[in-house]
């Protein structure tokens, strides 16, 4: 495939749709004949059976609809038919027929061209978008630092849109508009010349003039879309800066300058419409300035009867059709100039030299073969898009076998050498060579399976962490989907059609053999493997533990489950900490759960009780009610916000204490204080239905062992035990549906796999109690072989847009992982860990290093970091220093055995 | 064991003496009830650490390990203050104290505590007379046991 885009907008679409195009053109060729006839029609009606020429004899006949090919004028044309011999109302019949039959040929025939035009409008806006992201992903390294994403997206998505529906109309539409306007044309020419002149004249004049005074518009047009674009890739960067401008307090700088944005969107736009309007006056004026003429000159010559009024009217019928044909092609003009600044707006963006070759990325679904070493840094140097040096003329040479440490501060070096290995940043000097070969030749295929790089900001797409771990591992369709999801005939017929590659989504791309495994089973092993060396398995398992049951359909059965928590409540039982979980009991009051989790004892997935924020007709109110629960818990609600009102209500700087309590908002402070004034000395049910509320609210998520207020006896605690079955009973039936209670011999899809298996709360007062449940947990899960599908589950938590939903260190492990997962030959880790504490890297390095000696999938590596007391574990230490190696030494665990002369 | 034992509790610590009692009972809020059970170690030397326990109920040992084994130094009662030094410098506990009975204690955070040396000079003031007389005692043990190896050779 060529790699450049054609400039023009004309040739690109007759480079890649020269057939079609041809076709189109045929087609639209075929349809003027009956165009044509359709106008001769309705004269040959009202000058025929309706005025009675030819007619004037009762039982006069006439020879009606003949087909002649050749000079519809002159006498040589070669009569095939002759036509029908018919009488005055036959031939009205006939020839009224024959109208409606021209009106359905041409309608069909626009429907055909119209369907094909619109699909090969569609099939060249796949390709062009296609290609303009083929580019993207080929774009030089350098660049992507350069462009604005949020623009890019903008061209892609929105400003090659309109080149779809042109694009389809390219050829077709002006030779159709042609075809129809001279056509017309003709037809007037041939009833009266000389009104044909004056309308050709007022063509020309229109012709001439209008493209003239849309030069404006086309540059007004111009600048509306570049400033569009700015516009979109300015609301971006807000939305991605949007913490940083609201904590430096500059969201007032970032209005003004919207603001300033859309003023000149709007004057653009406004002088755009100012322009348009005016044209389409001039336009208007232009095209019934004819009809004018027709009437005025026409009727002149028809009363005179120099034309008969047969011919008049068809003169007038016949120009109806002409201005609608001219305004579309003045239109189609303005439309072609149009397209063409767009395309050439947008390829111009897309034209960055060099692009990485074609081949360099070709889909490989064998093995890529192994890198032979060693990487030989010859005076390298690399600059910086400013020009300060960044490394300066280093000569290196590491084995593919070696264990590297790069020490270095940020800046120094260090980094750099890692980054031209990956030939993330090419060198400005020197020469870098792998083996015998240039690095810079080595195929991108090759290198994105053989060498392995984790920096300190990897990138996940949206989805689950497994789906993160997996893309290292998308190498190319190894395995045809399943039956009814592979791309059929069709799709792969218009991908052809479109250029586009014939590589299918729904394939299983995941490479087994790039991470050394042969199926899903020996991966999933690999995948524990390789989460517990960089110390990520345990947040992945409580992710796991902490998901609900319903979230993820993972082939834990309810009763694998039911037998977790029995042995779970089994073991516990006859530990020594018992206590450590406050298990749901029916009969029994849970001091670790909330008022509102006691009296619910389950869980409701309903929206109306999903979020605390119980409204005003909330069916709760009035179940509370029945067992007079409501008076009570008016009285706890009210008790606590006293306490908390008369703590907090005049110092202020103890909020975040208030915030851990997560009773009262401290925004509310002053609304619960006058509530508090309002409700002073008044019985319950004089109490306003708002306040009493709020204060229930309060009470809700009230518990005792958390808040020590003092506000539960024995007897407030009987009470929400007896209502709990009425509670059940009480609810609409909506809700009741929606219900699951805890009942230690069911499970509950609502709450978390911990939850379940617990079956109660761990009593966190206890020292060390959360940890000895856990590690009972995790035991009990691993005799039962569930430890696995708990990962799993794990892995299904979805991390987020660029994996924002877990924290830096979470990121940097997963990245890590991901890379050490695809088994490299070559592992280069690049400051990977730098928002770990130093004893958890040191662990993860070591247990790197373990993995890499083995001998089955050993590697290479070359680990960059600032913090010198790793490097003991390595077997060679560089120092950087400004760019500079300063020292290259053996590790201090290991001494290298001097190399024979 | 409601907020205003816990209160009471912390009042009777020699640290808040000067402490208003309104603020005792936040600082009561702010903190939270941990059990240790006899054989517990509320801390341990060498590790990190930032909260200080204050005892409400049983008795823990203070122990230090050196090179000469390990050596019970003190043993604290209710009321009692642990890990509070700790807290000032991100530094690993100087000693390993191990409940002796159940033990019920306050656990009070780090921000908790140091905000309220912030708003009362006097618990500084506290804190710094409980380093100087550790100081001092370490001061005189360094010359005690300098003397001693100069005696032995």
């Amino acid at each position: 495939m060529n790699d450049e885009i054609d400039r023009s907008l004309f040739r690109y679409v007759w480079k890649h749709s020269r057939v079609q195009q041809i076709w189109i053109l045929v087609i639209v060729a075929l349809s003027m004949p009956t165009y044509f006839l359709a106008f001769d029609i309705p004269k040959l009606i009202v000058n025929g059976p309706i005025q009675g020429q030819g007619f004037e004899t009762v039982g006069a006949t006439q020879k009606v609809l003949p087909v002649a090919i050749g000079n519809p004028f002159g006498d040589q044309s070669l009569t095939l038919f002759e036509g029908f011999e018919l009488d005055r109302m036959g031939a009205l019949v006939a020839l009224s027929f024959a109208f409606l039959g021209y009106v359905i040929i041409n309608g069909l025939f626009k429907v055909y061209i119209n369907t094909y035009k619109g699909r090969l409008g569609e099939r060249m806006l796949r390709r062009l978008r296609y290609q303009l992201v083929d580019r993207i992903l080929r774009f030089p390294i350098a660049h992507y630092r350069r462009v604005r994403s949020s623009e890019i997206a903008t061209m892609i998505k929105d400003e090659v849109e309109p080149l779809g529906g042109f694009i389809g109309e390219a050829f077709a539409q002006p030779a159709f508009l042609v075809g129809q306007a001279g056509a017309a044309l003709l037809f007037i020419m041939l009833q009266s010349w000389m009104l044909g002149s004056v309308a050709l004249a007022i063509l020309v004049i229109q012709t001439a003039l209008i493209p003239r005074l849309r030069g404006r518009l086309r540059q007004l047009a111009l600048q509306r879309q570049l400033t569009a674009r700015e516009l979109s890739g300015r609301v971006s960067e807000t939305v991605d800066g949007a913490v940083d401008i609201r904590l430096n307090d500059s969201s007032n700088f970032e209005r003004s300058d919207i603001s300033t944005r859309l003023a000149k969107i709007f004057f653009i736009r406004f002088n755009f419409y100012k322009a348009k309007f005016l044209i389409k006056f001039l336009n208007n004026f232009l095209a019934q300035f004819t009809p004018f003429v027709f009437y005025l000159g026409g009727g002149f010559l028809a009363i005179r009867g120099d034309l008969d009024i047969g011919q008049l009217v068809a003169v007038i019928a016949a120009y109806k059709d002409l201005p609608g044909p001219i305004k579309e092609l003045i239109d189609w003009d303005y439309q072609r100039l149009d397209a063409q600044v767009k395309y050439t707006q947008v390829v111009n963006q897309f034209d960055v030299s060099p692009l990485a070759p074609a081949d360099s990325q070709a889909v490989q679904t064998d093995q890529a073969p192994g890198l032979t070493g060693p990487i030989t840094f010859r005076q390298v140097s690399a600059l910086d898009d400013s020009g300060n040096t960044l490394l300066n003329a280093l000569d290196l040479t590491i084995n593919l076998d070696e264990r590297v440490a790069v020490i270095g501060a940020t800046g120094g070096g260090a980094e750099i050498v890692a980054d031209t290995i990956v030939r993330l940043v090419a060198p400005s000097s020197g020469t870098l060579n792998i083996g015998e070969a240039p690095l810079a030749s080595l195929p991108e295929w090759q290198a994105g399976r053989r060498f392995g790089y984790a920096g300190a900001e990897p990138f996940f797409a949206q989805g689950t962490a497994r789906d993160a771990l997996m893309s290292g591992l998308r190498h190319a369709p190894m395995r045809p989907a399943p039956e009814g999801m592979a791309m059929n005939a069709a799709d792969k017929r218009e991908a052809g059609a479109s250029g586009n590659p014939v590589l299918d989504r729904q394939a299983d791309w995941i490479d087994y053999a790039a991470a050394g495994v042969n199926d899903e089973a020996e991966l999933a092993a690999r995948i524990t493997n390789v989460l517990r060396l960089v110390g990520l398995e345990d947040d992945i398992y409580a992710f796991g533990l902490r998901s609900n049951l319903s979230d993820t359909a993972t082939e834990t059965s309810g009763a694998m489950i039911l037998e977790a928590r029995k042995k779970f409540l089994d073991r516990l039982a006859k530990g020594e900490n018992a206590s450590d979980v406050d298990p749901f009991v029916a009969t029994k009051f849970n001091t670790h759960l909330t008022l509102l989790q006691n009296l619910v004892f389950g869980s409701v997935s309903a929206p109306e009780f999903l979020s605390e924020d119980f409204s005003a007709d909330s069916p709760l109110w009035t179940i509370l009610a029945a067992d007079e629960l409501d008076r009570r818990f008016y009285q706890i609600g009210r008790n606590a916000a006293a306490i908390i009102v008369d703590l907090f209500g005049e110092v202020s700087d103890n909020i975040q204490i208030l915030e851990r309590l997560d009773l009262i908002d401290p925004d509310d402070l002053s609304e619960f204080e006058a509530a508090l004034r309002q409700t002073e000395g008044l019985d319950f049910p004089e109490v306003a239905p708002e306040d009493r509320q709020k204060f229930m609210h309060v009470a809700f998520n009230y518990c005792e062992p958390r808040h020590r207020l003092g506000l539960i006896n024995d007897d407030l605690c009987e009470a929400v035990v007896a209502s709990r079955q009425a509670f059940r009973a009480r609810l609409p039936e909506h809700l009741a549906s929606a219900f699951a209670f805890h009942d230690p011999d069911e499970i509950n899809p609502d709450v978390s796999l911990q939850d379940n298996i617990l079956f109660g709360r761990i009593a966190d007062e206890r020292s060390g109690a959360v940890d000895r449940v856990n590690a009972l947990l995790r035991e009990i899960l691993e005799d039962l072989g569930l430890s696995y599908s708990v990962i799993e589950r794990g892995l299904n938590y979805d991390i987020g847009t660029g994996g924002r939903r877990l924290s830096l260190s979470q990121r940097q492990q997963l990245g890590l992982a991901r890379v050490l997962l695809k088994r490299p030959q070559f592992l280069i880790v690049n400051r990977g860990l730098s928002a770990l504490d130093a004893r958890t890297v040191e662990k993860v390095i070591q247990r790197a290093l373990e993995m890499s000696k083995s001998s089955s999938d050993g590697f290479g590596v070359l680990w960059v970091t600032a913090t010198e007391s790793h490097s003991a574990m390595f077997d060679r230490v560089l120092n950087f220093s400004r760019g500079e190696l300063v020292s290259d030494e053996a590790g201090k665990q290991f001494v290298r055995q001097p190399v024979p002369a | 064991m409601s907020l205003e034992e816990d209160a009471l509790a912390l009042a009777k610590v020699e640290l808040f003496a000067n402490v208003a009692p309104r603020r005792l009972k936040l600082l009561a809020l702010a903190s939270s009830r941990v059990l240790f059970e006899g054989g517990q170690a509320l801390c341990v030397q060498g590790q990190e650490g930032d909260e200080a326990f204050i005892l409400i109920s049983g008795e823990a040992d203070v122990s230090i390990k050196s090179a000469n084994g390990v050596a019970v130094v003190a043993r604290l009662k209710p009321n009692d203050v642990v890990g509070e030094l700790a807290i000032l410098r991100d530094m690993p506990r100087n000693a390993t104290v191990t409940a002796v009975t159940d033990v019920a204690t306050l656990r009070i955070g780090k921000q908790d505590f140091l905000n309220l040396l912030k708003e009362f000079p006097e618990v500084s003031i506290e804190v710094m007379r409980a380093l100087a007389e550790r100081l001092v005692r370490t001061t005189t043990e360094l010359a005690n046991s300098r003397a001693a190896a100069k005696s032995e050779n």
